[in-house]
């Protein structure tokens, strides 16, 4: 079992046509993503896969669970909340500077709905050797039983070199999303992560800004359960800069890295300092939680 | 995205909101023909910074010291904004604030001005758009409805993050002024008929980029892999010389790099970057090239941007993700063999 997504997940992708959707299209179906439909509203039509006018045309034709977009920013809330209540329940939106109040419509949508919205501002979401939706190249990561979270795209590629270089594989890899808000916060996937029996220990890659680990740390500390190991980016630099991350800017004195670090390691997470850190800090965690053998 | 005065106010005073007469003064002569008659006159140097009071960019000054403080206030900042003096009986503070995705508008409202917000809740758009149900200290004034519903309305149109006026004041003949206000807009928001683009600060198109204090310089793809470089570096010892990022770079040349050739600007991005760390002195470049972007061709960007600027330094090269088995390749035919993993990478660097 992995979470949010595996090879039996009816994908549908938005934002097919450009030239990174159809490139990125193209490479999840080679990984064993089960794409069942694009969306194209000119009508073009998508080779092998069908193609579809509208969401709704689509999901009556093809009844997905997952909706991947690659549209641009001005797109994501409408597209979210066409798929929310077109009946799909997992919504990923890679686009960068979203406007704030579009991702609180498209969060509020999915709620509404019962469904998630993953990002805007992200990654994706990658479970290896079953299937990925996003950017998520088919070289990054390897079957097993870690659990990883981000606000940062591209410190998950590092992370999951660092730990597959070592055989530490990952049962699920989730990018929240970057940006100034999200509509998943760390503290939801940790759970879904808690509830997965395909997960022994989770990790954590945060950064400065916002109060998403401290929220994550609160959440650890009242209901404790598997082991965090967890990275915070950002101790070196200003705190006015967020240096290519709107989220990570230090805003009225909170989402400091001191007080990421205190409220995490308060939690009873282990908090490492740098990446060089944590393949061996995941084994070592792992080794000391009774019944747990991380692949 | 920070709003100052001089692009606040006038906002203000079209929903209705009175704000004292002034003007946005860049010399003398401004100055001169914004005094006219008026004896006594304040001074505010055009800053993004909190307390302009405490720091002596907020001066009251008589025409004969008008011209010395203005000096003084156009070295601070970005032109000085000049208003006509006030007396007033009452400083209060209103403002809306938008705490976080999972939270409400909130609306903070105080019987002072500076920073003491005595009274906030969590409010629904359609109580701070009518100016309705108003609770707190401010209750009771006269008008106060009329300037929570400009607020809110501003807020809603500017896509504000927050919003607030402080002081507001009332005068001795009962009247509400806004005497200061500041807002903070959602960079991302779309742009409202206000022509205030022009408040969006620009960044280097090509490259994401700070300067820092350390010896490596290092060119990376994404934020957050970049600053957790950075902040390795920083542990071990030497520190990093920048923060810099080609992902700018990456998506503007994308079709070339899908392609596989070299992109023009990440080209032009490394040069930059490899000119910047020699005309600081520093000899050592860490490349972290690790995305789903084709590898190989941002590689041969990244390399013929050396070439270009001619660096003499040395280089660490470490390289995952789409196509690095033939990045790999490329480099060694370069003459340059890449690192097994990022940690022999910085060692290396």
């Amino acid at each position: 079992m992995t979470i949010l997504l595996d090879r039996t997940t009816r994908v549908l992708v938005h934002g097919a046509s450009g030239a990174i959707g159809r490139y990125q299209t193209t490479g999840m179906r080679a990984y064993g993503t089960n794409v069942v439909g694009r969306i194209s509203r000119s009508g073009e039509q998508g080779g092998e896969i069908p193609s579809f006018r509208s969401i709704g045309e689509a999901q009556a034709a093809v009844r997905a669970d997952l909706l991947v977009s690659y549209a641009g920013a001005g797109y994501v809330g409408a597209c979210a909340a066409e798929a929310f209540k077109a009946g799909i329940r997992t919504v990923v939106a890679v686009a960068e500077d979203v406007p704030f109040r579009d991702i609180v419509a498209a969060r509020d949508a999915g709620r509404a709905a019962r469904g998630l919205l993953i990002g805007p501002n992200t990654n994706g979401i990658l479970s290896p050797g079953e299937a990925r939706v996003g950017f998520f190249a088919s070289e990054f990561g390897s079957p097993g039983r870690v659990g990883v979270v981000s606000r940062s795209g591209t410190l998950i590629y590092g992370a999951l070199i660092e730990l597959s270089r070592v055989g530490i594989g990952q049962s699920t890899v989730v990018g929240i999303g970057g940006g100034l808000a999200r509509g998943t916060s760390a503290l939801t996937v940790r759970d879904m992560f808690e509830a997965d029996n395909a997960t022994d220990v989770v990790v954590l890659l945060g950064e400065v800004g916002s109060t998403e680990e401290e929220d994550l740390a609160a959440g650890v500390k009242a209901r404790p359960g598997k082991p965090v190991v967890a990275l915070i980016i950002g101790a070196v630099g200003s705190p006015d800069d967020a240096m290519g991350h709107s989220g990570a800017l230090v805003y009225d004195g909170k989402g400091g890295f001191e007080d990421k670090v205190g409220a995490l390691r308060d939690a009873g997470v282990h908090v490492i300092s740098h990446l060089g850190e944590l393949a061996e800090t995941v084994k070592r965690v792992a080794a000391r939680s009774a019944g747990v053998a991380i692949k | 995205v920070r709003l100052l005065e001089d692009q606040l106010k006038p906002l203000l005073a079209a929903r209705g909101i009175s704000v004292p007469a002034g003007a946005k003064v860049v010399d003398r002569h401004e100055l001169k023909r914004f005094m006219g008659s008026r004896h006594r006159i304040v001074l505010k140097a055009l800053v993004a910074a909190n307390d302009r009071a405490a720091a002596g960019q907020v001066v009251v000054v008589t025409r004969n010291r008008a011209f010395a403080e203005l000096d003084r206030l156009l070295a601070a900042g970005d032109g000085v904004w000049a208003e006509e003096y006030v007396e007033y009986a009452r400083e209060c503070f209103v403002g809306l604030v938008w705490p976080g995705i999972d939270d409400a508008p909130t609306l903070l409202t105080s019987d002072k001005g500076g920073t003491g917000v005595s009274h906030g809740r969590p409010v629904h758009r359609h109580v701070y758009r009518a100016g309705e149900s108003l609770t707190g200290p401010l209750a009771s004034l006269p008008g106060m409805a009329s300037v929570i519903r400009a607020v809110g309305d501003l807020f809603e149109e500017l896509a504000a993050i927050a919003l607030e006026i402080n002081p507001l004041v009332v005068t001795p003949d009962g009247r509400l002024l806004a005497l200061d206000a500041k807002a903070y807009l959602d960079p991302y928001g779309r742009r409202s008929p206000l022509g205030l683009e022009s408040a969006v600060q620009s960044t280097n198109p090509l490259l994401e980029f700070a300067r820092l204090d350390g010896q490596v310089g290092v060119l990376s793809i994404g934020a957050g892999l970049t600053r957790a470089v950075i902040d390795w570096l920083t542990v071990i010892g030497p520190g990093a010389a920048c923060f810099s990022d080609l992902i700018p770079a990456v998506l503007a040349d994308m079709t070339q790099l899908l392609a596989g050739e070299a992109g023009t600007e990440s080209i032009r991005a490394s040069a930059w970057l490899c000119d910047d760390l020699a005309a600081r002195g520093r000899r050592s470049l860490l490349i972290n090239l690790v995305s789903a972007t084709p590898i190989d061709s941002l590689s041969k960007s990244v390399l013929a941007g050396l070439r270009k600027a001619n660096w003499q330094g040395r280089v660490a090269v470490h390289l995952g993700g789409n196509r690095s088995a033939e990045a790999a390749d490329f480099w060694r035919s370069e003459g340059i063999q890449p690192a097994p993993d990022l940690a022999a990478a910085i060692a290396a660097a």
